[in-house]
């Protein structure tokens, strides 16, 4: 354990001086030289205190082309997210030599990286809260913390923070460090590249909000670990052929799938979408911290609608589900709705066109709204 | 006395040889896909540049108008109905909205809007990476040629400004003013207008 503390102090040591001292400085190739150049050193110091002990790892072979299948279709899958949610532009460069600075600067350390990781595995492969740290330690180094306390600055933003880069951040340490543990810094490292490689040398990556990110960041080390770990277990020989097909990972699939079902009708990816209730406007047909399912309406059938629909329009930059109360028209014969919540003294003072019209309420679920009311500070 | 297990024994070339295979499949569905962007490219829905990461964070700071909103009626050329006639705040890292009514002509309000950099790379405003949804009367009030009741105007930012990493900043004023050419109260749809800035940044 002494030599891992010394790994651990050097590394610590990293961050409070990258935090505090460098990226402050501003330096100029802080990123081509300085960064790579301290990871080299930490990576040297690594490999003398390395105690020389094996991994024993069984089958190191079959479990890298295992994970290079599940990165790739991971890959394919990521990509085929944009046709459903759009692409957006990725900011890097993209002429051949800010790409290949990109990748020394950004990817190059990842190989310096998962050497340490193995070595501090190696070091001490039995002792679990010596896992503990290497999963917490390698979070917070992937972390950008000269701005981190920005990210609490109210509930709403320190949840979107958590669940888009904690969470995503310390599931990602804990599979690259059970990657390491069962197939070595290689697999590690393939795992990073399949992650990080893409944004640097692909023009266009998928347009996905705060919630896909977090999804794909959690969803991704789940699928890993469960692969690698059926692949893992199939090569024991202490376990029975009933016991292995406990971990075969088809098993999962109904859950994957219920989970990419539940993710798609959250976001609206389906005709219909939930919404939680934040006001109280429409009380007592349904309450704040109820959810009302929204039906997506065409044109034709916006413009079916009828006095007494309870409909979803746009109003501003927000969201607004009120009573049509009454529908008239404009100078050009165009359909204006007016509208009023059940619970207000007087209709809604602007009108709403068809085009601000998103759908219609089909049916409400008591209070399931309740936690999005409290992240949005309603409450 | 324990119960004796069967070790399984397994054909590993024949597994290797299908994994190498499917991992062959797979990269070619891979070069299908960048083969297919190249080709559809133009009915691809592309949004412009975003996504925050520790490397990449380029967000909006502040957006802070230069007149109270308050119960005062007059304060230099703005005067003011009611509280609350001009507002602004940030949405979210990547949005910010602003409001302002204004009561006669020459009266103009200046948002001041400050975009931060707290990634590690040093980023720049695209080119053509400043866009506007409505460019009919943009900057028009400075050579007169404003026929709008409101018109838009900009300064502090264009095409290339750089914004340093960690902790850089990028300060513009975006105003929106009464057009004082306008003597008479304007009608329809000269009462009310809105615009969309989008601003580009990729790396410097």
């Amino acid at each position: 354990m002494k030599k891992n503390l010394i790994i651990y102090g050097l590394l610590i040591g990293y961050l409070l001086l990258n935090t505090f001292v460098l990226l402050p400085m501003n330096l100029n190739y802080y990123n081509e030289i300085i960064n790579p150049c301290l990871w080299m050193m930490i990576c040297g110091v690594s490999a003398f205190l390395s105690n020389g002990a094996s991994l024993r790892i069984k089958g190191e072979r079959d479990k890298i082309q295992s994970l290079i299948i599940v990165m790739i279709i991971y890959v394919i899958c990521y990509f085929l997210l944009g046709l459903v949610f759009g692409f957006e532009k990725t900011p890097y460069a993209k002429d051949v030599l800010s790409i290949l600075r990109n990748l020394w600067s950004f990817v190059g350390i990842v190989f310096f990286q998962e050497f340490i990781r193995e070595t501090v595995v190696r070091n001490e492969k039995k002792n679990i809260l010596n896992y503990l740290i290497i999963v917490v330690l390698f979070t917070f180094l992937q972390l950008n913390l000269s701005n981190f306390a920005s990210n609490f600055s109210d509930v709403k933003t320190t949840f979107i923070y958590a669940s888009t880069t904690l969470i995503p951040g310390f599931l990602e340490s804990a599979i690259l460090t059970y990657l390491v543990y069962i197939g070595g810094f290689k697999a590690s490292i393939i795992y990073r590249l399949f992650v990080m490689v893409p944004p640097f040398i692909v023009p266009i990556i998928p347009s996905l909000d705060w919630f896909g990110i977090a999804m794909m960041g959690i969803v991704l080390p789940m699928g890993v670990y469960i692969y690698l770990n059926y692949i893992h277990v199939k090569r024991s020989e202490q376990l029975s052929r009933k016991e292995r097909r406990k971990y075969n990972p088809v098993v999962y699939v109904p859950v994957f799938v219920f989970i990419g079902l539940l993710a798609g009708f959250v976001v609206g990816l389906f005709k219909y979408q939930p919404i939680a209730v934040v006001s109280g406007s429409m009380s007592p047909t349904f309450n704040r911290g109820d959810a009302a399912v929204i039906r997506k309406l065409t044109t034709q059938e916006k413009d079916k609608l009828k006095v007494g629909d309870v409909i979803q329009f746009v109003s501003g930059t927000k969201f607004v589900i009120h009573r049509i109360y009454d529908i008239s028209n404009d100078e050009y014969g165009n359909k204006l709705f007016i509208t009023k919540g059940d619970h207000n003294n007087a209709p809604d003072v602007g009108k709403v066109h068809l085009e601000e019209v998103k759908g219609k309420v089909s049916f409400i679920i008591p209070l399931i709204g309740y936690p999005s009311v409290w992240l949005s500070g309603a409450i | 006395m324990a119960k004796p297990r069967k070790v399984e024994k397994k054909d590993t070339s024949k597994d290797e040889i299908f994994k190498n295979v499917m991992i062959g499949v797979l990269v070619a569905i891979i070069v299908v896909m960048g083969l297919g962007y190249a080709a559809f490219t133009q009915q691809l829905t592309i949004n412009g540049t975003a996504e925050i990461t520790s490397k990449w964070d380029v967000h909006i700071k502040s957006i802070v108008p230069d007149k109270n909103a308050t119960s005062v009626t007059e304060e230099g050329n703005v005067r003011y109905t009611s509280a609350g006639s001009i507002s602004s705040s940030v949405l979210n890292a990547n949005t910010a909205e602003f409001s302002a009514v204004l009561v006669a002509p020459g009266d103009t309000v200046n948002y001041t809007v400050t975009v931060e950099n707290s990634g590690t790379l040093d980023a720049k405003i695209d080119t053509n990476g400043i866009v506007f949804s409505d460019l009919t009367q943009m900057n028009k009030l400075a050579n007169n040629t404003a026929d709008d009741a409101i018109v838009f105007s900009y300064s502090g930012i264009g095409d290339g400004t750089v914004i340093n990493k960690n902790g850089g900043t990028n300060v513009f004023t975006i105003s929106v003013t009464y057009n004082s050419r306008f003597t008479s109260q304007p009608e329809g749809g000269q009462l009310r207008k809105n615009l969309e800035m989008i601003l580009n940044y990729i790396q410097a």
